[in-house]
């Protein structure tokens, strides 16, 4: 019976609205444009500053282009850019990245 | 002390004029001293909604670049003391609402009214950007919808950050406003609770006005559904918005299905 009944019964679609916008916010949030936004500078300008801090640190350390991130944060002093690296730690069991992060 | 109000969205279509045309009649209706200025250069329509199109001689542009002055500009509500409207202009040139022009507009009006209400075009290009650069306060119209829930999530990121008030390190007051709500729809699982929205975007709920035939029947006459129909349901949950941004402490009312009988008896045989 209860089969027959969510056989017949339409799935209410709201939930899975609500789910996807809670995981697409969180993640729009965080973006480029977002950031650029917060800090008053073009999403352009931001792009190219996370390029070219990429290269200077490729100079030194071998780091893929995925591993940079740039973020704002607002605090009561001001904005804070802040500048992610995820930077590669050989381990002897197995070689996963390592999370080091190098703010400011 | 003079407040400036920008109607914002992001998304087009979602009630943003509708909204400035209803809150500003209904603050109007208090006593307060209000203009309506309409920012959606290009594309003019709250004089229109205000029916008020066949008064409009000079506009918001002919003010910006000082080919009219406001006293020539401003329209008065026939219907509504207190009440008045600044049009926008047809030109399709987006730039002659230049920072400088809109700064001394805005403050102009700052001494002559109680409520600025500035009526936001969609997107977040110039004319959006305008439009809320010099707001105290801000309320976000959105629809219970993904695309307009996403949008007024980024417009929201704007208003922290690209305008006068984020500048000096303040914050521009933020209300949210659920307009087009379905509550059959909310019943059956298939539209966003006023819960859901107001748990993604967190900001303070000014309102909840239901879909309804009595804004469509006001824009058809040309009057804000406050003044037109002001009994209704959506006229109330304007004028409780009105209330609650002069500062009262009001509850707000969340549409239900009102059923007739009939229609209760008939839908319970459906099943
Ligand atoms: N609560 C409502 N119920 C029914 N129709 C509505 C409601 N609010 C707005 N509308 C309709 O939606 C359309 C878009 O509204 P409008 O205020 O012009 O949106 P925007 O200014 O955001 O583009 C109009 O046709 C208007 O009559
Ligand atoms: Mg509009």
């Amino acid at each position: 019976m209860s089969f027959l009944l969510s056989f017949f019964k339409k799935r209410p679609s709201s939930p899975v609205a609500y789910n996807r916008l809670k995981i697409l916010l969180s993640h729009e949030r965080a973006s480029i444009e977002n950031s650029a936004d917060h800090l008053g500078l073009s999403a352009t300008l931001l792009e190219q500053l996370q390029r070219e801090i990429l290269e200077v640190v490729k100079r030194h350390i071998a780091i893929e282009q995925d591993k940079i991130h740039i973020k704002h944060k607002h605090e009561a002093q001001g904005s804070i850019l802040q500048v992610d690296l995820e930077l590669p730690i050989a381990t002897d069991s197995h070689s996963t990245t390592n999370n080091h992060r190098l703010s400011e | 002390m003079s407040k400036v109000l920008v109607v914002t969205s992001g998304k087009g279509g979602v009630g943003k004029t509708t909204t400035t045309a209803a809150l500003g009649a209904a603050l109007a209706m208090m006593g307060q001293k209000v203009v309506l200025v309409d920012f959606d250069v290009g594309l003019r329509n709250l004089d229109l909604i205000m029916g008020a199109e066949r008064r409009v001689v000079f506009d918001l542009i002919h003010v910006i670049q000082g080919d009219a002055n406001l006293s020539q500009t401003l329209i008065k509500d026939k219907r509504v003391e207190g009440l008045f409207l600044l049009p926008t202009s047809q030109t399709r040139d987006k730039d002659a609402l230049t920072q400088e022009g809109v700064s001394r507009v805005i403050d102009e009006l700052r001494g002559k009214f109680d409520w600025v209400l500035c009526d936001s075009p969609a997107g977040i290009e110039h004319g959006a950007q305008m439009a809320m650069y010099h707001a105290d306060k801000a309320v976000i119209v959105v629809n219970p919808e993904v695309s307009s829930i996403r949008d007024s999530d980024r417009i929201i990121g704007m208003l922290n950050s690209t305008t006068q008030k984020a500048k000096e390190n303040g914050e521009i007051e933020k209300f949210l406003l659920i307009t087009r709500y379905d509550p059959e729809r909310v019943g059956r699982g298939d539209m966003l609770t006023t819960d859901d929205v107001l748990d993604i975007l967190s900001i303070p709920l000014l309102g909840v006005v239901p879909e309804s035939q009595d804004i469509l029947v006001s824009s058809n006459v040309g009057a804000p559904v406050t003044v037109s129909k002001p009994k209704s349901v959506a006229a109330s949950a304007y004028s409780e918005a009105a209330r609650r941004l002069m500062g009262e402490d009001v509850q707000v009312t969340i549409p239900t299905e009102r059923r007739g009988l009939l229609e209760w008896l008939f839908k319970r045989k459906a099943i």
